[in-house]
């Protein structure tokens, strides 16, 4: 397949999951796998990429959260009416069999939905739990079959301290666990140091990554030094969060500009900015703290919201967290790279 | 005759190499041969006892025995710690540039004090990591090689006679793996060892021709050293004898002394717990599986004229099982569904929701009103349980002939339902009405509307608008945030509204506690995808 004929088809694709039809993706779908794509290529090269424009779309402001859930309806209906069709469900060698979850708190749930179809059509047995497990869920489900091994999925990199929590508690009952998605950084970065045994950033690598498992665990590598400093801050949350917000709503020059933000978006916002902040203390990156500010800085311009609320917040936290100093450290490099 | 003459000497040289192999496979040290590039050539001895993961092709700087890797002039003994045995190794250069490493176990400590401790408190950290009997056994057989002995057996005996096994044999193979099969009750009747009535402690025995002979393969392979001194400990659950761990050792070892043996007993003992623990719990998750299969939300049917979408979480997340509940089944009066919220948390109040969509489902067949179901229901549970009630909306949807549904609603002290229209605004459903199953009098409440296509009705419990926010003292999500978030759902089909709102919600609670949540939303399902838009 040429790469102008995976976008032809990703777009067409996209035309019916705007106007959540199912009944025109299917058929599509089945266009294309008459034409020859088999069914695997099809969820990785149309349906994932689809996906990963409807973020971009909804980042850009030219999609509603709400599109984005009924594109994701749609293409999980797809999904039913194609998988179970498809020759390969039934005739693909047994492999093992393996638990397919998201990270609690990751509601994104298709990428691990692809990867459970993709791994069912390679021939293993998949039990499929869906977006945000809990932990004790996870473990639960996993004492009760005999399974080889878990695929974790996480799309947010703010779901990571969970993502080791649940790395750790699958350990503790003998399991080995894939890591995948856009959570665990470029080239899954942060996958090995939470001690995954393996994992991948494409639904074809995790599936790769799965079959070459062998059975030792792997160890998970030394906290960095500010993951102390994580666990403490997690303790002000509460207070940073508040303060944030005190200080966007008082300032008048503020409460203008932020006009088009309701008090919830405000606590999203501060929400998320700390615990960015928090978990690139967790993994010891900045990097992660000034991806997630490239990104909010991209999703608020295209919102008309200035990001100068963002940077009055950092100020908020830099001076009430006067004395963490990984935390002030992180947040006065942020602003330099962001006033440069 | 050149070419005979090489061919010989060949043929002497061989057979002088397979002589040289054998004799230094008997010596009791391990040995292996390196070439200049330090790749092993050959392992010897009791290598694969001592190093059982080196193999010929390795790099000897990234094995175990890296420290000899360079060998040096001066011969120097390295001491090295490794499976938990005490290693004494020296190398020696060869004269084709390689070398050879020479491995012995130091004569080591009794098995006492804290070596006794050491190994006994790893044992037990490694057999409960695993909470599944299959696994718990495999670690209980590979502990105590080659520390303890060369081999380990494991049988477990079943009620009929029979045993089935577990067995441990490394050979410094890659990718071994514990065997496993099983012996008939013949074969174990024929193993004095193995009778779990008369063995009581443990007993050391030598190998007499018929007690092993038969298992012989199965636990040491044909090729293997021939076995020396035995083991057998008895494996004790509560319950009595339920297996028996036989250590082997192989001719030319020690017998068990009498350290090793209580080390081996109070192993024995560890294992049982463990083994014992994992039974117990497989019986009861695979008990409690099958109970909480009729409690958990059954999947949505798929009407052809209707659309659904539905969200549940518990309070008990783990359990997946609490009081609120939903359900939705095809009959020939149309559909019927139904949501709601027992009083109570946890298993408790899920046996009484599994109690009412029974008798639901029963009184359908002969009331397809839906408050005349109410009043039934009421008799039952007063009847039954008089001091558990519960809320509930129960409906029922059937298509008209404009394309949208005709409802009929009736409530008992649930929330009230949102409709909401394609405009994105949103109304309340007023339905009054009293719990079901507190009051013999209680008096219901009851509607039929119309739902036209595009809209969506909604059904949810309090667990929704009761939710705390993770933050600024857990505000509560409150019924306005509710119907704000609804709005914004015009147009999408029912799953989508499902999902958004259990997000958004999750969102909210940022990880808190809560108490259940169930949501179902319902609508006329479009006869052409476009027609909503």
């Amino acid at each position: 397949m040429s790469s102008a004929s995976e976008t032809r088809a990703v777009s067409s694709l996209l035309h019916h999951l705007e106007r959540a039809d199912d009944v025109g993706a299917v058929a599509f779908s089945r266009t294309l796998v008459a034409e020859g794509r088999d069914t695997e290529s099809l969820l990785l090269d149309v349906i994932a990429p689809a996906h990963v424009k409807i973020g971009r779309l909804w980042q850009d402001n030219d999609w509603s959260v709400a599109q984005e859930h009924a594109a994701t309806c749609t293409s999980e209906r797809l999904l039913s009416a194609l998988v179970p069709a498809s020759p390969a469900y039934r005739t693909a060698a047994k492999r093992g069999s393996v638990l397919v979850a998201c990270v609690e708190g990751e509601w994104h749930g298709l990428p691990a939905r692809l990867l459970a179809d993709v791994l069912r059509l390679r021939g293993w047995e998949v039990t499929f739990l869906g977006a945000n497990v809990p932990e004790g869920a996870l473990t639960n489900y996993a004492q009760g079959s005999d399974y080889d091994a878990v695929a974790l999925s996480c799309s947010l990199p703010l779901r990571l301290p969970k993502a080791g929590a649940m790395i750790e508690a699958c350990h503790s009952i003998d399991l080995p666990v894939i890591a995948g998605g856009a959570g665990f950084g470029p080239d899954s970065r942060w996958a090995r140091p939470l001690g995954a045994e393996g994992w991948a950033t494409s639904g074809r690598g995790a599936a790769t990554a799965l079959e070459s498992l062998g059975t030792a665990h792997a160890t998970p590598a030394p906290a960095p030094h500010s993951r102390d400093e994580y666990v403490n801050l997690l303790q002000r949350r509460e207070d940073a969060i508040r303060i944030g917000l005190h200080r966007l709503t008082e300032h008048h020059h503020l409460s203008l500009t932020t006009g088009r933000l309701n008090r919830d978006h405000m606590v999203e916002i501060l929400s998320h900015l700390f615990d960015s902040l928090a978990v690139s203390l967790y993994v010891g990156e900045t990097t992660l703290f000034m991806r997630f500010l490239h990104w909010v800085r991209a999703m608020l311009a295209a919102r008309h919201v200035p990001f100068a609320t963002v940077l009055e917040a950092m100020t908020a936290y830099a001076t009430l967290l006067y004395d963490y100093p990984a935390t002030v450290a992180t947040l006065r490099q942020a602003r330099a790279e962001l006033t440069e | 005759m050149e070419t005979t003459g090489t061919t010989s000497t060949k043929r002497g040289k061989e057979a002088t190499t397979g002589t040289l192999d054998a004799a230094i496979d008997g010596v009791d040290e391990a040995v292996v041969i390196c070439d200049r590039t330090a790749t092993v050539q050959s392992v010897h001895g009791t290598a694969r006892q001592l190093v059982p993961e080196i193999a010929p092709g390795d790099d000897i700087a990234q094995s175990p025995l890296a420290p000899l890797a360079r060998p040096e002039r001066q011969t120097r003994q390295h001491r090295l710690r490794h499976n938990g045995l005490d290693l004494s190794a020296k190398s020696k250069p060869l004269r084709d540039g390689g070398f050879a490493c020479y491995v012995t176990e130091t004569a080591s400590a009794p098995w006492t004090g804290r070596r006794r401790a050491e190994f006994l408190g790893e044992a037990t950290k490694l057999l409960n990591a695993s909470l599944r009997v299959e696994r718990v056994i495999r670690t209980a057989v590979q502990l105590p090689v080659p520390r303890l002995a060369a081999a380990c057996c494991y049988a477990a005996i079943a009620p009929d006679g029979s045993a089935r096994w577990w067995n441990w044999y490394p050979t410094g193979q890659r990718g071994e793996e514990v065997t496993t099969g099983e012996w008939d009750s013949a074969t174990v009747s024929g193993m004095g060892w193995l009778s779990a009535s008369t063995l009581a402690e443990p007993r050391a025995f030598e190998p007499w021709p018929g007690d092993i002979d038969g298992i012989l393969d199965d636990i040491l392979p044909a090729e293997a050293p021939r076995p020396g001194a035995l083991l057998a400990v008895p494996v004790r659950a509560v319950s009595g004898v339920v297996g028996v761990l036989l250590f082997i050792r192989t001719t030319g070892q020690a017998p068990f002394d009498e350290d090793e043996t209580d080390v081996l007993r109070e192993f024995a003992n560890r294992a049982a717990t463990a083994i014992g623990s994992a039974t117990l719990y497989q019986y009861q998750a695979h008990t409690a599986a099958i109970l909480k299969s009729g409690l958990v939300p059954a999947p949505l049917p798929h009407p052809a004229d209707i659309s659904l979408g539905a969200a549940y979480r518990c309070a008990h997340e783990a359990d997946r099982i609490g009081g609120d509940y939903y359900e939705v089944t095809e009959t020939t009066e149309g559909l019927g569904f139904l949501l709601g919220d027992v009083c109570g948390k946890g298993a408790e109040a899920a046996v009484l929701t599994g109690l009412v969509r029974q008798s639901i489902h029963a009184l359908r067949r002969v009331q397809p009103c839906p408050v005349q179901l109410l009043r039934l229901l009421n008799d039952v549970l007063m009847e039954t349980i008089p001091e558990k009630f519960t809320t509930l909306i129960l409906g029922r949807a059937e298509r008209n002939s404009a394309g949208g549904l005709d409802l009929e609603l009736a409530s008992g002290g649930h929330p009230c339902p949102l409709i909401l229209h394609r405009d994105g605004t949103v109304t309340d459903v007023v339905l009054r009405g009293m719990f079901v199953g507190a009051l013999r009098q209680a008096v219901f409440d009851s509607v039929a509307l119309t739902l036209a296509p595009g809209e969506t009705l909604l059904l949810y419990s309090d667990g929704v608008t009761e939710a705390r926010r993770g933050v600024l003292n857990g505000e509560m999500f409150g019924e306005e945030r509710l119907r704000d978030l609804l709005a914004e759902c015009a147009g999408l089909p029912a799953e989508a509204t499902a999902a958004r709102l259990e997000q958004a919600i999750g969102d909210w609670l940022g990880g808190n506690r809560h108490d259940d949540i169930a949501i179902l939303a319902l609508q006329p399902r479009l006869s052409r995808p476009e027609e909503g838009r």
